[in-house]
C-alpha cells in the first residue's frame, strides 16, 4: 500500500506540473491576437524596446533564475540526504515556536525559547 | 463628492513609496555595510537585525507599483518602459540579496563568503539601479501621446549616475542608524564611527542635487528661489543642515535611537524637496497627475480596496517591529 502512495505521488508531481503549464499555455496562446480579450491588441500594448533589450533582459532573469533554483534544490537534496536528526524527540520541541520555512528542516540553530520552556 | 482622487492616489502612492524607501532603504543599507565589517558573528547579527521584517519591507515597493498601474496606467507606462533597464537590474538585485539572506544561514562555512557578497553586491546593485531611476525621473521623460518616444538607454546621464551613488550613501546611512539602534558593543562602536562619514556625504550628496537640479531645470529653480515661496520653502534646506550637526552631536554621547530619528528626518526631508521640486508632475517634465490619471470610476472602486488594505499593512507591520523589538545579540539566531 505505502509503495503505491510513494509511485502516486512520484507521478503526481510530474503531471501537476504538466496540468498547469498546458493550462497556462492554453489561456496565453489561445488569447492571441489579444492582450485583453476584446478591448487590447498585444501590438497595441507592445513597448519600444528592441529585441536586443528584450532578449538581454529575460536572458538574466533566466540565468538568475536557474542558479537561485539550482543551488535552492542542491541545499533542499543535502538537507534531505543528511536526513532527520537522530533524537526525534529533541527534534519536536525544536519545530516549537519556529517559522515552518522551506529550507528550515535541518535544526542549524537551536530556538533559545525551547531551553526557557523546559526550565 | 468632493473628493479629489488623482490627488488622494497620488498622495498613497508617494506615501508608500516612503514607506518602501525608509523601510527596505536600512535593510539595503545593512548590505552595503556589510563589507565594511570583518568579522563573521557581527556579520550575522546585522542581518539578523532585519532578518524578520526585511521581506515585509518590500511590501510597499508592490504596492507602490500596482496602485501606479490601477490609478496612473499612463504613468505606469510610461516609466516602467523608460526605466527598464534600470528595473530590471533592480529587480536582479533583490533576487540575489533575498535568497543570500536564506541561503547564508544553510550554506556550508565554505560556501557563506559567496552568499556575503552575493548579499552586498545584490543591496549595491539594488539601491544604485533606485538610485539612477530616482535622477532620470528628476530628469524627465520623452512622451509623445500616451506612451514614451525615448531609447532604452535615456536613463543614463552623468546626474543619474550622480544621484546612484548618493543613494548609497542615504541607505548607508539608514542601516548604521537602524545598527546602532539595534546592536550594541564593538558593533555598535563600529557604526557610530561610520556614521560620522556617511552622514557628512549624505549632506554633501543633498548640497550637490539640490544645486544640479535647478541649474538643469528652469521650472524647478523658478519654484524654489521665486518669492514669496522663497520663504516657505527656506525651512527644507535649513532643517536638513540641523538634523546634520544635530546628527554630529548626538554621535558623541552614547546614542541609541537618536541617529535613526535623525536620518528619517534627513529621508523625509529630502523626500519632501523632491515632491516639492515635481508636484504636479507624475512624468516629468510636464504630465501631470490629472493628465495621467486613470477614470474616476477606476480610481474610485480601487481606492475602496487600497483604504481597506493599508490599515492591515500598518497594523501588521507594526506588530512585528513591536515582536522583535530591542536589541539583537550576537548568536541569537531567528532561523
Amino acid at each position: 500500500m505505502f509503495s503505491v502512495l510513494t509511485t502516486f505521488t512520484k507521478v503526481h508531481v510530474v503531471i501537476s506540473l504538466i496540468a498547469i503549464l498546458a493550462g497556462w499555455f492554453t489561456t496565453e496562446v489561445g488569447r492571441q491576437p489579444w492582450v485583453v480579450y476584446g478591448v487590447m491588441r498585444t501590438s497595441e500594448a507592445v513597448s519600444n524596446h528592441s529585441p536586443q533589450v528584450l532578449s538581454a533582459t529575460l536572458a538574466i532573469f533566466v540565468l538568475v533564475y536557474c542558479t537561485v533554483f539550482g543551488t535552492g534544490i542542491s541545499y533542499m537534496i543535502k538537507l534531505v540526504a543528511r536526513g532527520p536528526d537522530a533524537s526525534l524527540g529533541q527534534a519536536e520541541e525544536m519545530l516549537h515556536r519556529r517559522p515552518a520555512r522551506p529550507l528550515s528542516a535541518a535544526p542549524d540553530h537551536v530556538d533559545p525559547a525551547v531551553d526557557l520552556v523546559k526550565e | 463628492m468632493g473628493v479629489d482622487l488623482p490627488v488622494l492616489w497620488a498622495l498613497i502612492i508617494g506615501f508608500g513609496l516612503m514607506m518602501y524607501v525608509v523601510m527596505d532603504g536600512f535593510d539595503l543599507g545593512i548590505g552595503i555595510l556589510l563589507p565594511f565589517v570583518r568579522s563573521i558573528e557581527d556579520r550575522d547579527t546585522m542581518v539578523n537585525t532585519v532578518a524578520p521584517v526585511w521581506d515585509g519591507n518590500e511590501t510597499w515597493l508592490v504596492l507602490g507599483g500596482a496602485s501606479l498601474l490601477a490609478a496612473f496606467p499612463m504613468a505606469y507606462a510610461v516609466l516602467l518602459s523608460a526605466l527598464y533597464i534600470p528595473l530590471v537590474l533592480m529587480l536582479t538585485g533583490l533576487i540575489w540579496r533575498g535568497v543570500a539572506f536564506e541561503f547564508r544561514f544553510k550554506a556550508d562555512a565554505a560556501h557563506r563568503p559567496f552568499w556575503d557578497k552575493a548579499f552586498a553586491w545584490g543591496s549595491y546593485v539594488a539601491t544604485i539601479a533606485q538610485g539612477v531611476s530616482l535622477g532620470a525621473f528628476i530628469n524627465g521623460f520623452k512622451v509623445t501621446g500616451p506612451s514614451y518616444q525615448g531609447g532604452a538607454f535615456d536613463w543614463l546621464t552623468p546626474f543619474s549616475l550622480f544621484t546612484g551613488i548618493a543613494l548609497l550613501a542615504a541607505y548607508a546611512l539608514l542601516g548604521s542608524t537602524w545598527l546602532i539602534l539595534k546592536t550594541e558593543g564593538g558593533l555598535q562602536r563600529r557604526m557610530i564611527a561610520l556614521t560620522r562619514p556617511i552622514t557628512l556625504t549624505v549632506l554633501i550628496s543633498v548640497g550637490v542635487v539640490s544645486v544640479w537640479t535647478p541649474l538643469n531645470h528652469a521650472g524647478i529653480a523658478a519654484r524654489w528661489f521665486s518669492f514669496p515661496d522663497l520663504f516657505f520653502l527656506a525651512p527644507v534646506p535649513l532643517l536638513v543642515l540641523v538634523a546634520v550637526w544635530a546628527m554630529l552631536r548626538v554621535l558623541n554621547r552614547a546614542p541609541n535611537a537618536a541617529p535613526f530619528c535623525l536620518a528619517l528626518l534627513l529621508l523625509f526631508l529630502g523626500y519632501s524637496g523632491l515632491a516639492i521640486s515635481l508636484w504636479p508632475n507624475i512624468i516629468p517634465p510636464n504630465i501631470s497627475i490629472r493628465a495621467a490619471a486613470a477614470p474616476p470610476q477606476s480610481m474610485g472602486f480601487t481606492l475602496v480596496g487600497a483604504l481597506f488594505i493599508i490599515p492591515f499593512i500598518l497594523g501588521y507591520t507594526a506588530w512585528s517591529y513591536f515582536v522583535f523589538r530591542g536589541k539583537v545579540k550576537a548568536g541569537g539566531g531567528y532561523h
